[in-house]
């Protein structure tokens, strides 16, 4: 080969691996000044990267960073309903002596999520003193011989430095710094806010291009495929307990052992998504389902139930009940729900004065009652009547439920 | 080992390459031996439990090629050889087909035999076959190479041991052997990196990136609507072609990087203008096998017009039973005799009606076709079962009814009457994913049909081995553009390179593995 061309290859080939090189240091720079998933938190600017983009992976590891960074006085615990519905910035945690709140709420998580995130909270250099843990009935039913394995977790120091790799020196990363630049743009940009909330604002855009009643209608399908194929049981054979209430056994527990306060709550379901639990035979479990959680609850606070209380915000109440706007109607706007799972921060706000107040346990069947082993049978005994009444009196919902179970097969 | 991962690449491969080199200033042997050492661990770090399987297999057939070799042409070689084979077949059919078998007879015989449940030792169809071959051309004095340590890294080389190319002893032993492949050389490394790089990219940003539009429409139980099930088709039909060409320019690239060219595998498959040269240039080392070892020991088109016929549609159905033990594989392999049969009809006939190729628009036209009978097949080759195959079939042909995301009818206005008079219904959901899925795809159909592949994009520097046997198909790119040692192209695959190691978070295995 003449020394030209061996000097010519040489030059491209030494050009093509600085390229790679300068293309990885150049994306390493640019993740960690947008930090996409305010993992480093080294630039804050309006209009640059304060908007951060709603994750569709990762959510877990983001909000546990996230939630140890923050080190809160009070978090939130629970599923995408909790993460939509509670805002960590209301004034209300400030009244209540909390200054420092971070919603850990994960989309699509259940109980081992939830205590997952707790014991690294309650590891971490500041430790919570309060504790709102939404629980979702529909994470709890089981097969009655199930087996389930929990995967080992590992060295979580490890997992931290993979993190911090990952939110560097990724393509994810740079698409979703890419995506923060816009998101900054955007009328109603779909986000994760700094304090783990998120606030759905993307549904406006929805909601006004389709109208409610699209939104609602979707998520009751999906509904109905996915919890029809649900084994009708919530408890293993032979047993009152399965992995999910044994995770949040757990979990109660050592939120006892760290003297936090502790408020299990459980969701304020719209009245469609109730009648579709009701057809679907759920009934008698959910109703069996608080039973234990009032049972664990008081088991692991012997002390007359000091710190840990079970509040119910589920049933036929004037929010749940709200109306459902109808088809092609794109100008009505709902004042409570987003659809029939997830409630606006609207009802969220309404719900954390008696979450943060402990509620009453005098407010038998009524929205966000606190639930006793006294008191617990003649509140689901009022439910069960409001629920027949609100059948009785709205045929046309429990049709539509049918009809979409039908569907669904 | 996935070579999409960052202990292949950051550990595995400089360690191999500089031991390899370095050992090779002492003595081919050692940079030989070096090699087939760390083949084994690549191999091992899958599954150790199946190393002893995979030196078994070594050397029970090394030992027989040798022995066939010492006797050629003799009744005694003829039994040794037909013997050898049987154990390749027994040894494949055990931990292959045993449970295929198992629950082909209890559908049938109404029993219910227990399943055996064994794993499958990755890449024992690979490295059966490439002995299969070792053996045949021994008996057919072929095999003139047989130093064990050469022999050794014949079959367990790493760019090829867990889904190819399927390799020829004679094409092989020979590249061991040569004094100047055991130095470094940097047009060695130039070439091959260029070709992995290329392979990388279009396993971790295309291949992957399709793979989640694929999934849903072949899941059980699926009933996908006609756009939904063609949406999720064209996704799979892209994903497989990106990702096994990925895998053989990526083992292309490496095996240069030692100085050693493997064989071509793809070249531009979907490109073809009937299924004879489709099966030209889709996993051409396992045509070639097929052809070499089965077709042509059957009698090839030697035997007259139909048993011609009978000999492809024989091949086809064998080589589908290797690609999976199933029958929807059996299905897939017999679909593709049948197309096999028909363009044979359709050639012969045409030439006795003296009609010539047809021109530009006959070849646009007969990919197109050839394009569509290859989609319809892999219904069959990914469905999960029988019944998803036949359920996703279905929604090709609208079975399903034909519907389309209201998020995206309710931004098109002007769509609507179009729609409406076309009965097509509307679904709730899934608009981003639609969208998605579609863009997706015209994205991968651009980079198939228009650019050149990697083999034309690097011609000029022979870039893998040649089939002699097979005619050089010609060019077929809209873009004809070429690799150059300039700085522009040196960018460029900086940047594609720098693209595919920023996508290996989560490395995901190639679909042959399965194989």
């Amino acid at each position: 080969m003449a020394p030209s061309i061996r000097r010519l290859r040489r030059r491209i080939f030494l050009a093509t691996i600085l390229t790679i090189v300068g293309a990885l240091l150049a994306t390493a720079v640019i993740n960690l000044v947008i930090d996409p998933y305010g993992t480093f938190r080294l630039v804050d600017l309006p209009r640059f990267n304060r908007i951060k983009p709603y994750p569709d992976h990762d959510l877990e590891t983001i909000k546990d960073h996230a939630l140890r960074h923050v080190g809160p006085d009070a978090i939130i615990l629970g599923n995408s309903r909790a993460e939509v519905g509670f805002d960590p910035l209301h004034p209300v945690w400030r009244a209540a002596g909390y200054e420092s709140v971070y919603n850990a709420a994960v989309a699509g998580a259940g109980p081992t999520t939830a205590a997952r995130l707790l014991d690294r909270a309650l590891h971490s250099a500041k430790s919570p003193r309060f504790i709102l843990l939404g629980v979702d009935f529909f994470d709890f039913p089981v097969a009655a011989n199930s087996r389930e394995i929990v995967p080992a977790s590992g060295n979580p120091r490890w997992a931290d430095t993979l993190w911090r790799l990952r939110a560097t020196l990724t393509m994810q990363a740079l698409l979703d710094s890419a995506t923060t630049l816009r998101r900054q743009f955007q009328h109603n940009p779909e986000q994760l806010t700094l304090r783990g909330h998120n606030p759905l604002l993307e549904y406006l855009d929805v909601t006004k291009a389709e109208g409610y009643w699209v939104l609602f209608r979707q998520r009751a399908e999906e509904n109905a495929k996915n919890h029809a194929r649900k084994p009708r049981n919530i408890f293993l054979a032979g047993t009152r307990t399965s992995p999910s209430f044994d995770d949040l056994r757990g979990l109660v527990h050592r939120a006892r052992e760290s003297k936090a306060e502790l408020r299990l709550v459980v969701y304020p379901y719209h009245a469609q998504l109730l009648v579709l639990m009701d057809e679907l035979g759920f009934w008698p479990l959910f109703e069996d389902w608080k039973r234990q959680l009032v049972r664990i609850a008081e088991e692991e606070s012997p002390a007359g139930g000091a710190g840990v209380s079970v509040l119910d915000f589920s049933g036929f109440s004037e929010f749940s009940t709200e109306a459902v706007p109808a088809r092609n109607d794109k100008q009505s706007s709902t004042r409570w729900y987003w659809e029939a799972g997830h409630f606006k921060k609207s009802l969220g706000d309404v719900m954390l004065e008696p979450i943060l107040g402990r509620g009453s346990d005098d407010a038998v069947g009524t929205f966000g009652a606190a639930l006793t082993s006294r008191n617990v049978e003649q509140h689901l005994a009022r439910l069960r009547e409001s629920k027949d009444n609100y059948r009785l009196a709205n045929p046309e919902v429990v049709n539509e439920i049918r009809q979409m179970l039908g569907k669904a097969g | 080992m996935l070579f999409n991962s960052y202990e292949f690449l950051l550990l595995f491969l400089p360690v191999t390459l500089a031991g390899y080199f370095l050992l090779g200033r002492v003595g081919k042997l050692w940079g030989a031996g070096w090699l087939a050492l760390c083949s084994i661990f690549f191999y091992a770090w899958w599954d150790y439990r199946y190393v002893l399987l995979l030196g078994i297999s070594i050397v029970g057939n090394f030992s027989a090629g040798r022995w066939i070799t010492g006797r050629p042409g003799t009744q005694s070689a003829k039994r040794v050889l037909a013997g050898a084979i049987g154990a390749n077949l027994v040894l494949l059919g055990y931990y292959k087909y045993a449970d295929f078998f198992v629950l082909s007879f209890n559908s049938l015989a109404g029993s219910a035999l227990p399943l055996l449940n064994i794993v499958l030792p990755i890449g024992i169809s690979f490295f059966t076959f490439t002995q299969i071959a070792f053996l045949v051309d021994a008996y057919q004095g072929k095999a003139r190479e047989f130093r064990f340590t050469y022999y050794v890294l014949f079959v367990t080389y790493f760019p090829h041991l867990i889904a190819g190319p399927v390799l020829h002893h004679k094409e092989m032993m020979p590249q061991f052997d040569i004094d100047r492949n055991y130095r470094p050389r940097l047009a060695n490394f130039q070439i091959g990196l260029v070709i992995f790089i290329i392979g990388l990219a279009k396993k971790v940003l295309i291949a992957d990136s399709l793979a989640g539009y694929a999934a849903p429409v072949f899941a059980l139980g699926s009933t996908p609507g006609l756009f939904t099930a063609w949406g999720g088709l064209l996704a799979y039909s892209f994903q497989l072609y990106f990702d096994f060409s990925g895998y053989s320019d990526m083992a292309i690239g490496l095996s240069r990087m030692f100085g050693v060219k493997l064989p071509l595998n793809f070249n531009s498959p979907y490109k073809a203008a009937n299924i004879t040269e489709f099966w030209r240039r889709w996993h051409m080392t396992l045509s070639r096998f097929l052809r070499d070892y089965l077709y042509i020991p059957l009698g090839g088109n030697r035997q007259g017009r139909w048993r011609r016929q009978f000999n492809l549609a024989v091949t086809m159905l064998l080589g589908g039973l290797w690609h999976g033990a199933g029958w929807n594989f059996v299905i897939w392999g017999g679909l593709h005799g049948l197309y096999l049969v028909a363009n044979h009809a359709w050639q012969d006939f045409k030439s006795r009606m003296g009609w010539g190729n047809g021109g530009r628009l006959a070849t646009v036209l007969g990919v197109l076709l050839t394009f569509l009978c290859v989609n319809v097949a892999w219904v069959f080759f990914r469905s999960p079962d029988l019944q998803t195959a036949m359920s996703v079939l279905g929604g090709l042909f609208g079975a399903h009814g034909a519907a389309l995301p209201a998020a995206i009818l309710s931004r098109l206005d002007v769509l609507q009457p179009v729609v409406q008079a076309l009965h097509i219904g509307t679904f709730l959901g899934g608009g981003g994913q639609f969208v998605g899925n579609y863009l997706w795809v015209a994205a991968a159909a651009f980079i198939t049909f228009a650019f050149p592949n990697t083999q034309e994009l690097l011609r000029r520097y022979s870039p893998a081995l040649p089939d002699p046997r097979q005619p050089a198909q010609p060019d077929f790119a809209l873009l004809s553009f070429r690799w150059r040692p300039v700085t522009s192209w040196a960018l460029a695959i900086g940047l594609l390179g720098a693209a595919g190691l920023l996508s290996l978070t989560r490395p995901s295995e190639f679909l042959y593995f399965q194989f």
